[in-house]
């Protein structure tokens, strides 16, 4: 059994406005319309449709710091598609009122004293830089 | 090739003189130098001359603890001050780690000779050793097929008898489905359990240090001198366990009580070669044990959710790599952009850049609460049904992998399909749990595993139910080529 997932309003998240499931529709002639859990519980495989989103590859790559020449960008791209198109399988899942959980074991973080702890390993430390003088790490001139 | 023997067999022997540690060590340099499974990356004569001569004054000295004079490799993304360290990437072929990871110096400690470091995906981010600057790595099994990953090099070097143990690190799956696909014993203890100080970080909230041995006493052993609080990890768990403390001097805790192990249907749904999980169930109902059916009905939800939180943690780790301090730098820079974008651009792998781009759209304007934050949300949902799950009973058993080891190239163009070799160790990841891979069997004499999850920090019943069905079976015994691992000495 495939459920196809289509984007419709994809406009809505780029406008800020809080996405809700319905930014994904099922195919619903499969499934129970009260249940978009089932998607994800029941014991069928999710396939996706293509997304029919286009991604601005050349703005998340700058983003990232990356660049990808005419051949690469291309199946970058496709590949960010057909990836986005399986993490939104996730849109399906009823997750209204469930607090996020990003620590595994929902532990608090641990404060250090603030005292010093650490010695200066300048040397050390630059040893593994691949330009250094004087102490300083060298890029390219900034200001002219 | 010389006999296979457990890393306790090889501790007796140290122990009781009949060889010395720096003939052990010569030992595995002459067959690393023989390898063909591409297992390592670095091999580290000299250091390791060095580590065993040491360990031999100790033992001298009268210091007997079981790990003492014991070659080890580790994974390479672990941090080894003076020696390579490449997290299997270009972006760190020239790196010379400037300090020693908490678990490398735990180890050190114990006295333990680093032989080497293994190979894996680049940062850890793959699921068969084929993202790897430095070359795939063949599984012993069969070399037209993977070892898995990402800690493919530690589990390739166990099963080929090149170590007796080695260390893993698992995010999403990379000590559990190796070791499963290599027919050895993989164990990814609690988050927090061991420090992630030193270890180049991945997905900071999912990666664990853990072990590759040949079997669960091997583990323990292994865990015990890995394990404990670090103030130089902020997630590092502050534990008094006393079975952990006993560990090294007792081996693992007997179990003494019928436990009660849920077999969570959603990981039997899609299993085609069934017959292997099925005879690990009889064996442990013979046992004493008793199997009931439990479900954890999001299971399906964890692994998008997991490259919605894998992906933006990398996004965020891998941003220091920018050609300055460390690692690789392009030639002749026009610009400090251009610095970065060149050096990130050449210094990283297909499958680190997907992530990365995966990570920057998800963390981008406007798809964070839509992203990042509903994975996070399915993060809870799916602890939550674990928590309801050891409500009832006391651990999990699972496949730990969806096939077998897959011919080298099979996936590697269809990252979807790669990702969901993860399917059964994901969620565990996002609970933070402790699981263990254990050989159970093997599918067109490819070994398999099956997968033991705990509640958090209970790896003492993983370990106790592993040894049980260890000391029952011997699927962790065997070895390519019909060698058998052989638990005494054999000089």
């Amino acid at each position: 059994m495939l459920i196809t997932l289509h984007f419709v309003a994809l406009m809505d998240i780029r406008s800020g406005n809080r996405p809700t499931a319905a930014i994904l529709h099922c195919n619903f002639s499969i499934l129970q319309l009260h249940s978009p859990l089932s998607c994800l519980t029941d014991p069928i495989k999710i396939t996706m449709s293509e997304t029919k989103q286009s991604i601005d590859l050349p703005h998340l790559a700058n983003l990232a710091r990356l660049i990808f020449d005419h051949d690469s960008s291309e199946s970058a791209r496709a590949d960010l598609e057909k990836i986005i198109a399986m993490i939104d399988a996730m849109q399906t899942v009823d997750t209204e009122g469930v607090q996020p959980l990003s620590h595994p074991l929902d532990g608090a973080q641990r404060l250090r004293q603030d005292i010093i702890s650490e010695t200066e390993q300048r040397e050390n430390f630059q040893s593994a830089a691949p330009a250094t003088s004087d102490g300083y790490y060298l890029v390219p001139r900034v200001v002219e | 090739m010389p006999a296979i023997t457990t890393l306790r067999a090889m501790s007796s022997a140290l122990r009781n003189r009949e060889i010395s540690s720096v003939e052990l060590t010569e030992e595995h340099l002459a067959n690393i130098a023989k390898d063909e499974t591409n297992s390592f990356i670095t091999v580290a004569k000299e250091r390791a001359l060095e580590q065993a001569n040491q360990a031999q004054r100790r033992r001298e000295q009268g210091e007997h603890h079981p790990l003492l004079g014991v070659p080890l490799a580790h994974k390479d993304i672990f941090c080894t001050q003076g020696l390579a360290t490449t997290c299997g990437s270009r972006m760190l072929a020239n790196f010379i780690a400037p300090y020693d990871a908490h678990v490398v110096t735990r180890l050190n400690q114990a006295g333990m000779v680093t032989i080497g470091k293994t190979n894996m995906d680049e940062f850890a981010m793959g699921s068969s050793n084929e993202s790897s600057h430095f070359g795939p790595v063949s599984n012993p099994w069969n070399t037209d097929t993977v070892p898995g990953g990402s800690s493919g090099g530690s589990a390739a070097a166990v099963a080929a008898g090149l170590v007796t143990c080695a260390t893993g690190t698992d995010t999403g799956g990379s000590i559990r489905q190796p070791a499963a696909l290599c027919g050895i014993t993989g164990l990814k203890p609690t988050y927090g359990r061991i420090s992630r100080y030193g270890m180049i970080a991945f997905a900071s909230s999912l990666d664990q240090a853990g072990t590759m041995t040949c079997d669960a006493e091997d583990a323990a052993l292994m865990l015990s001198a890995m394990a404990g609080f670090d103030d130089k990890d902020s997630t590092s768990a502050q534990r008094q366990d006393a079975w952990l403390a006993d560990l090294a001097e007792h081996g693992i805790p007997k179990l003494n009580r019928s436990l009660k192990i849920g077999l969570p249907k959603e990981y039997y749904a899609d299993l085609s070669n069934g017959g292997a999980i099925e005879a690990v169930q009889e064996t442990l109902a013979e046992q004493g044990h008793k199997l009931v059916d439990v479900s954890l009905p999001h299971t399906q939800a964890a692994i998008p959710a997991y490259y919605v939180i894998a992906g933006a943690e990398a996004s965020t780790n891998l941003s220091r790599y920018d050609g300055v301090r460390f690692g690789h730098r392009c030639e002749n820079p026009q610009s400090l952009n251009d610095l970065y974008t060149r050096s990130r651009s050449e210094g990283f792998g297909d499958e680190v850049k997907r992530r990365i781009l995966t990570g920057t759209y998800t963390l981008s304007v406007g798809y964070f609460d839509a992203y990042y934050i509903k994975a996070q949300q399915i993060r809870r949902l799916i602890a939550d049904d674990f928590s309801k799950a050891f409500a009832d009973v006391d651990v999990l058993l699972t496949p730990t992998s969806p096939t077998p080891a897959f011919r080298k190239g099979q996936l590697s163009s269809d990252p979807i399909a790669m990702y969901q070799q993860d399917l059964y160790t994901v969620p565990t990841s996002l609970a933070g749990l402790p699981a263990l891979s254990m050989p159970c069997g093997f599918v067109n004499g490819l070994p398999i595993g099956a997968q033991l999850i705990a509640p958090a920090f209970r790896e003492d019943v993983l370990l106790g139910l592993a040894a049980a069905y260890q000391q029952h079976s011997d699927w962790h015994l065997q070895r390519p080529n019909g060698v058998r691992v052989s638990q005494e000495w054999e000089a």
